[in-house]
This record gives structure tokens, sequence and C-alpha cells, in this order.
């Protein structure tokens, strides 16, 4: 189902004053699309994620559903949550502590009386013969481990096969190895099933792989709408560029122009002149002041002979495993280059080489 | 070593102190319902036991003891239920709708309980009369549901509040009304609560006794704590054998109940009982 969010906004009135929850929201989700909404907390997301189900109403904007009008500002329009035919999966999973899993699953069906008793049982076994879950069918939630719940709640979600399925941070729960493997098997479940799917994370990687696109968010406004590929290569703002990807990427403080071909970039003293990047992307870029980024992988050690080089102070590294993270001094700003080899000792002068096709060029905030 | 023994010792001394003076009304009552004479205490008295009080209460119908039961339990019945319901659907808007000034609600409802009987009693006597309700069970059911009003609803905010919001947010999406949220969920997983609540207002009614005196008149209406009372009058003297007799068979349910829903009870006042 193909979901248009037009300027939608939320506010909340409480006794310190008026707080804007989300603003100017514009948006289309594509039917059988699997959209992650991606922020900090408190960034708005959690909020959308109730106005696309109708437990919150919008305070201005609207939100269509397959071109129906569900919700609209100043109760001009609006659907209840069993008028929407969505489902949610929360992130504490929210299973009803008094009923079986069996109960929990069949509940939804239950509810809507629309199903006989014998359909209402063959949806419950088909669904929990899909999530791998029919020996826990007479349970109860109490008795279940964190990633059983976890499968109980997503069942109960998709039983009735909504038109809309939305998940609330559904794998903070979980310890990590059981977080990746939910991941894999949440996307297989999504395109199997086809519905139409709106996640809600914090969590850049979670965002990254299961996204086939990916709304970032910031104090109730998107930052950026793309995919993974968009969001990493190309991030529009200092913010999506430090919150997309990890280690994080670095941002200077620095100077620019424009050289004929090459950018010239000044940074606290040390120039550096870049040839061989695509420069329409900075077209609309004004010369000046701005924030130059690389991500720690586009900067590496060994740079002799690869063209124009930082020259900075070594400072501590931190192992990862397959490399090393290595801060480095830059005249007074830090960076963090991501290195393979063995790392420089600290307080080491290093001579550090920049991809320049990789450089993101950022207006100042 | 022998300090650990020495406090053990203490521990179960002090235990059974306690014990001794809380049953010892008890033990007294039933005693004197069993002895042949009441004053078994005095010197030129043997003690001999018989079980013709219990027997004479149970088939002298002049004594209307079974119609007193009948009474209590009724009245406490319908009164303990309808405070309950009552209760429950005002804890639940209380707890999960926006409503202005809840805490000042909250604080005024429980600044109400604190009146004492005494003072409302001959409003009540005079209403009723209007009314024309005195000596029906109408007359004790309406005060006994506004007076454990109060705690009922008290408690089970508390309970209601500790139950996640996510469940109600969850039963929302799977289609529920905000009705339906109260039967399906709400009310089922704070059915201990409920059950130790309606337990407290039920003993509440069945215990009352001003209320009792003044607005019955006779064995229609009146309830046991009132009826044993004034067993006094009805014979020249004070049948203590009959009086603790029947106070044994009033305080028997009472226990009874308390017995068997121990860990309900215990449950419902000491915790939630609700991790979603």
């Amino acid at each position: 189902m193909r979901l248009e969010l037009r300027q939608l906004g939320k506010h909340f009135v409480t006794r310190h004053g008026r707080v804007d929850a989300l603003t100017g929201i514009d948006l289309t989700i594509e039917d059988g699309e699997f959209f992650v909404l991606l922020g900090p907390s408190g960034c708005g997301k959690s909020t959308l994620l109730n106005l696309l189900a109708g437990l919150e109403r919008p305070t201005s904007g609207e939100l269509r559903f397959a071109g129906e009008v569900v919700a609209a500002a100043g109760y001009r329009a609006w659907r209840s949550p069993p008028e929407r035919d969505v489902a949610m999966v929360f992130q504490s999973y929210a299973l009803y502590p008094h009923l079986s899993v069996y109960g929990n699953i069949a509940f939804p069906l239950e509810v809507g009386r629309k199903t006989s008793k014998t359909g209402i049982d063959a949806a419950v076994r088909t669904i929990a013969d899909t999530l791998q879950i029919e020996e826990l069918l007479p349970a109860r939630p109490a008795e279940l481990s964190g990633g059983q719940r976890q499968r109980v709640a997503i069942a109960r979600a998709l039983v009735r096969k909504p038109r809309l399925f939305l998940l609330d941070e559904p794998l903070s729960n979980l310890d990590a190895q059981l977080r990746a493997e939910t991941r894999v098997e949440l996307k297989r479940l999504q395109q199997e099933l086809g519905v139409t799917t709106v996640y809600v994370t914090h969590d850049q990687v979670e965002a990254m792989t299961l996204g086939q696109r990916i709304a970032v968010l910031r104090q109730g406004r998107l930052e950026q709408v793309g995919d993974a590929q968009e969001l990493y290569w190309r991030p529009a703002n200092p913010f999506v560029g430090r919150f997309v990807g990890a280690p994080q990427m670095n941002l200077l403080k620095a100077h620019w122009r424009r050289d004929g071909d090459a950018v010239r970039l000044n940074l606290g003293g040390q120039e550096l002149v870049l040839t061989g990047m695509d420069t329409t992307l900075f077209v609309d870029r004004q010369a000046g002041p701005c924030l130059a980024g690389w991500r720690p992988e586009h900067l590496h050690l060994e740079a002799e002979g690869k063209g124009p080089v930082l020259v900075g102070r070594a400072g501590l590294s931190e192992p990862l495993g397959r490399e090393y993270l290595v801060h480095v001094n830059l005249d007074g700003a830090e960076l963090t280059v991501l290195e393979d080899g063995r790392p420089p000792a600290a307080g080491e002068t290093v001579r550090i080489w920049p991809e320049p096709e990789r450089l993101h060029l950022f207006a100042l905030p | 070593m022998r300090t650990s023994a020495l406090k053990s010792l203490l521990t179960l001394g002090g235990v059974l102190f306690l014990l001794l003076f809380c049953l010892f009304p008890f033990g007294y009552m039933v005693l004197t319902g069993l002895a042949e004479r009441p004053d078994f205490l005095r010197r030129q008295q043997r003690l001999s036991f018989t079980l013709d009080h219990f027997r004479d209460i149970l088939t002298t119908p002049s004594l209307h003891f079974l119609d007193y039961l009948r009474n209590s339990l009724v009245v406490s019945f319908v009164s303990a239920a309808c405070a309950v319901a009552i209760a429950a659907l005002a804890a639940y808007a209380l707890t999960r709708l926006r409503i202005p000034g809840k805490r000042p609600l909250l604080f005024g409802i429980l600044a109400i309980s604190l009146f004492p009987q005494v003072s409302l009693v001959s409003y009540l006597f005079k209403l009723m009369i209007g009314l024309g309700w005195i000596n029906t069970y109408p007359a004790l059911i309406f005060p006994y549901i506004a007076w454990t009003l109060p705690l009922t609803l008290w408690i089970l905010v508390s309970y209601f509040a500790q139950i996640p919001l996510d469940l109600d947010r969850a039963a929302r999406v799977d289609g529920c009304s905000l009705l339906q949220i109260l039967r399906r969920v709400i009310l089922p997983v704070a059915a201990p609560g409920i059950f130790s609540t309606f337990l407290l207002a039920f003993i509440f009614a069945f215990n009352e006794f001003l209320f009792a005196l003044m607005l019955t008149t006779d064995y229609q209406a009146r309830t046991i704590p009132v009826g044993i009372a004034l067993f006094q009058g009805l014979h020249g003297e004070i049948p203590w054998g009959l009086i603790m007799a029947a106070s044994v068979f009033t305080t028997l349910p009472v226990v009874a109940v308390a017995l068997f829903f121990q860990r309900r009870i215990v449950q419902g006042l000491t915790r939630g009982a609700v991790k979603g």
C-alpha cells in the first residue's frame, strides 16, 4: 500500500510550553517497500510511527493510505487504528501476559470478528510455522526468552496480513548475535510477504542492511531520504555524514575555492590541492568557509607518492580486530584514520593521504 | 552458635507471643461458644462443652441468624461488586486518558473518604426515610458503594498504572475499541488486583456496623454485626453463648476466603504481577 505524508507535523503542548515533535514531513513510501526511519533518540521517529498507526493525531498536514486520507490536521479526517488495518511490533513486544502464545497470535483475528474459529486456527498455525514457533503455542509470554517473544510479537502482527507493518526498534532488546540473525530473517520475511513496512531504529547498521530506503530524522525534521549507498556516499549535510557510517566521518573546518579543475582546500594552515574529483558535486556550494568531511576509511597513513598529504601527530590507536582506528592531531583538530597495517606510535609524526574523490564539502551549519 | 540459638529462640518467642495476643479473642470466642455456661471462669463453675449454642443459632427462627447472614452476604457482595466495577472504569479513565487536574481529583476523592461516618449517618437516615428505603437492601448498598469507592479506586489506580501503556497501544492497533481494551486486556491482566480489591470491599461492607445499625430496623435487612450486637435485647439475660457461636459462624467464611485466596490477596497487595 502506498503511503503519502504531506507536510505532516505534530506538536505537543506541555506545562513547559509547546514541543514540536515533527515538522513538515513530506514522504512517499511505495507499495511493498521496506522503509526505515533512522535517527537519534528524541528525533520524532517514534512519533511518526504512532501517526502512521493512528495512535496519535497530526497537528498539521495530512496522511494518505493508498490515496485515501486517513488523518488530517484539525479533525478533518480520521481513521482509527482498527479501521486502518495496520500492525505494529513494539520495542517492549507488548505481549498480553494473560494469554498463551496461541491466544496472543489469535487476538487480532478474534477482535476483528471477521474470521471463523477454524480460519483463525489455520492462520495462527501457518504464521507460527513460518516463524518456527509452533512448539511455543501453549506457553505463556513470561516463559519465553527475548528472541522467542520477539518472534511471537512479529507473528501476532503478521497473522492478519495487514496493509502496513510497523516496527518500533524491535531488535534493541536482543543480544548482538540474535539481532544479526533476526535482521536477516526480517528482511527475508518482508520480501516473502511483500507487505509495506516502516521500521524505526537508531542503529545505522540496522537501517543500512534492512532498508530499501532510509529517512534520516533529526529534531523532528527530515534530513535526507535515500538508499544506503546514497546516504553513505552522498550525505546531504554534516549530520547525516556523521550519523551514517561507522566509525564516524571526520569533519574539519576549512576554506575552499575552485581552481580550474582542482579544489583548493585550506585546513588551518595546511593547503591541499585536490584533483580528479567530480566537482559538479560542489556546483551549488559557494567558495569560502566550509566543513570538509572524510570518512576514516578514506584516509590513509601510507601516503608515499599518492598525492597531496596532511601532516599530523599520532595519538592513541584503538584496535578493532581487522584494523586500527588511529587518532591523529592535526593542528589542534582531531582526526581518525582507519589503518590496516601496524599503527604508528603515539607522538609520531604521520602523513595522511586523503582520497580526493571521497571528499565531502558541507556548508557551515 | 549459642547467640544464634538465642536469636532463634527470641524470634520464636516473639512470634508465639504475637500469635497468642492476636488469636486470644478468637480462642475465647470459640471457647465461650462451646461452653455450657458462659461464666465458666468462676471458681464454683466447671467447664463443660456443648454444641447447643451452635445448633440453636442455626435452628431457632426467632434469632434470625440465617436472615442476618443472608442479608450480610447479599449487601456485601452487591456493594463490593458495584464499587469495583465503578472503580475499574474510573481507574481506567484516570490512568489512560489525558484528564486535566487528575491529581487534585484523586486527592479530592481521598479527602472525601476522611469524613467520619458519624457525620454522615444522621443525614443518611433522613435521606433513606425520605426515599422510603429504611430497612431495605438499597439503604445499605448505596452508602456502602460510596463509602468503599475511594479505597477501591485508589488501589485500582495504582494497579492499572503499573500495566505498561504499550499493552494498550498494541491492543488498539490489533483492533480493540477503548472499552474492548479494558475488557480484553486491562481487566484480565489486573485480575489479581481486582480480586483482592473486591475482597477488601467485601470484608469492609461485611464488618460495617454504624450505617447498618441506623438504616435497618429488623431481620429483613439487618446485617450480622448489628444482629449479633442486638441479641442482647431479645431475652432478659445476655446470651453470651449464642453471641459467640454466631460470631464464630460469621468469622468462618471470611477466614476461609482469606486462607483460600491468601496467595492472590498478598500478590494483589504487593506487586503488579504484570511485566510485558
